[in-house]
């Protein structure tokens, strides 16, 4: 066998040897419509959003509070009295970006702690029935949060990001869940299962409700 | 259909255009993908993605090449970013062992497809990158250099070195 023979059978065997079972076309179909109604979705949920003064307001609010809070942080450290450690410990760029820092967390632990309590009680819901049709609304407001979230500063930390993501994934799917798909349900409900989201969140919420402790992801 | 009132039709929104697209397409990418995954799941993960990118990226696609190249492209370049995260080799082998000895012993000596499947999991992956496309997908020096970002010359030398690697492999085959 010479040097063409035996490269024309090894093109020959590499295509006989490597060929792939039959495409799940269906499967792939169906998860490529559900992240397209996902993903492609961000900008008009905000839009929607924008157009409900209430929804916006519940978004708002967390924000603005936040936005309060580092305000008066910031303001704190301008009239305080410099003491020498502090310019020994920091430089100048990382005190200017403290106080937005110190903001987003404060938003984040918030929304967190929220989402925590909904997922706690979907995950009760869809273990003994069918959850309400209220789930999908407080899903939506949610997942419009979540994205707000994602696109600020605070999804600069990787943990919080990672964990950001997986809940817009599921409030995503729990916003389009349909009351007669039991195996939709069932799919949620494994999926947070096996990606350990509550117990992320969890830990990622700080204990007693104090903000300003954060811990975990944040 | 014509190509170019599918690609209309998804533009549009269609539902029924982009299926239609989905299916012409989807059993070309799903082998490119699973060849270079080496399991079903992954392969899945890939197309799934190669598609979503194909439906948000279309409006980009000039018409300069056959929508089923540009699809590929997608697809390899979806292919290559996978493999970037994920090198799992050992498990590859595996899997590709255990998916589908049926199909392969109809069609070679099983020893010998073993073997090879084995030979090509063991190349480098930027030997193994241009050995598939190369010599299974089909395509140019041209088109693997444009598509890795190298020199022709350099698709070329690692073709020839993973053929090679590959005939030293089976020489005891030969």
């Amino acid at each position: 066998m010479n040097d063409d023979e035996r490269e024309a059978m090894i093109r020959r065997l590499a295509h006989d040897s490597l060929q792939p079972p039959p495409a799940p076309r269906e499967e792939i179909w169906r998860r490529i419509q559900m992240e397209r109604k996902t993903t492609v979705p961000a900008v008009s949920t905000v839009a929607t959003v924008a157009r409900m003064p209430i929804r916006w307001g519940r978004v708002l609010i967390p924000l603005a509070v936040a936005a309060t809070l580092a305000l008066a942080f910031g303001l704190g450290r301008m009239t305080a009295p410099p003491s020498p450690s502090d310019h020994a410990a920091e430089s100048p760029s990382r005190r200017a970006t403290e106080p937005p820092t110190t903001a987003h967390r404060l938003v984040a632990a918030e929304y967190l702690g929220r989402t925590e309590v909904f997922l706690t009680d979907f995950r009760a819901a869809a273990s003994t029935g069918q959850p309400d049709e209220t789930a999908s609304r407080e899903a939506r407001r949610l997942l419009g949060t979540a994205r707000l979230l994602l696109d600020s500063p605070a999804a600069e930390d990787v943990r919080l990001r990672a964990l950001l993501e997986d809940l817009e994934l599921v409030l995503a799917e729990i916003a389009q869940l349909q009351r007669e798909r039991r195996e939709d349900l069932n799919l949620i409900t494994d999926g947070l299962d096996q990606r350990g989201t509550l117990g992320r969140l969890r830990a990622a919420v700080p204990a007693g409700g104090t903000p300003a402790s954060t811990q975990g992801v944040l | 259909m014509t190509e170019a009132e599918l690609i209309a039709g998804v533009l549009a929104g269609d539902p029924a255009a982009e299926r239609a697209l989905y299916d012409a397409h989807v059993d070309r990418v799903w082998g490119m993908v699973y060849r270079f995954a080496g399991d079903a799941d992954r392969a899945a993960d890939w197309t799934q993605e190669t598609f979503v990118r194909v439906f948000q990226k279309l409006a980009d696609f000039r018409g300069d090449a056959a929508l089923g190249t540009w699809i590929g492209s997608v697809a390899i370049s979806v292919a290559l970013s996978g493999l970037r995260k994920v090198q799992r080799h050992d498990q590859r082998e595996t899997v590709l062992l255990d998916h589908h000895p049926a199909r392969t012993e109809r069609r070679a000596d099983p020893d010998l497809a073993t073997r090879m499947r084995e030979a090509i999991a063991d190349l480098a992956e930027h030997y193994r990158m241009v050995f598939l496309l190369h010599d299974v997908e089909g395509y140019t020096h041209e088109e693997i250099a444009r598509l890795l970002g190298v020199e022709t010359g350099t698709s070329k030398a690692r073709l020839s070195r993973a053929r090679a690697r590959l005939r030293e492999a089976l020489a005891a085959f030969a």
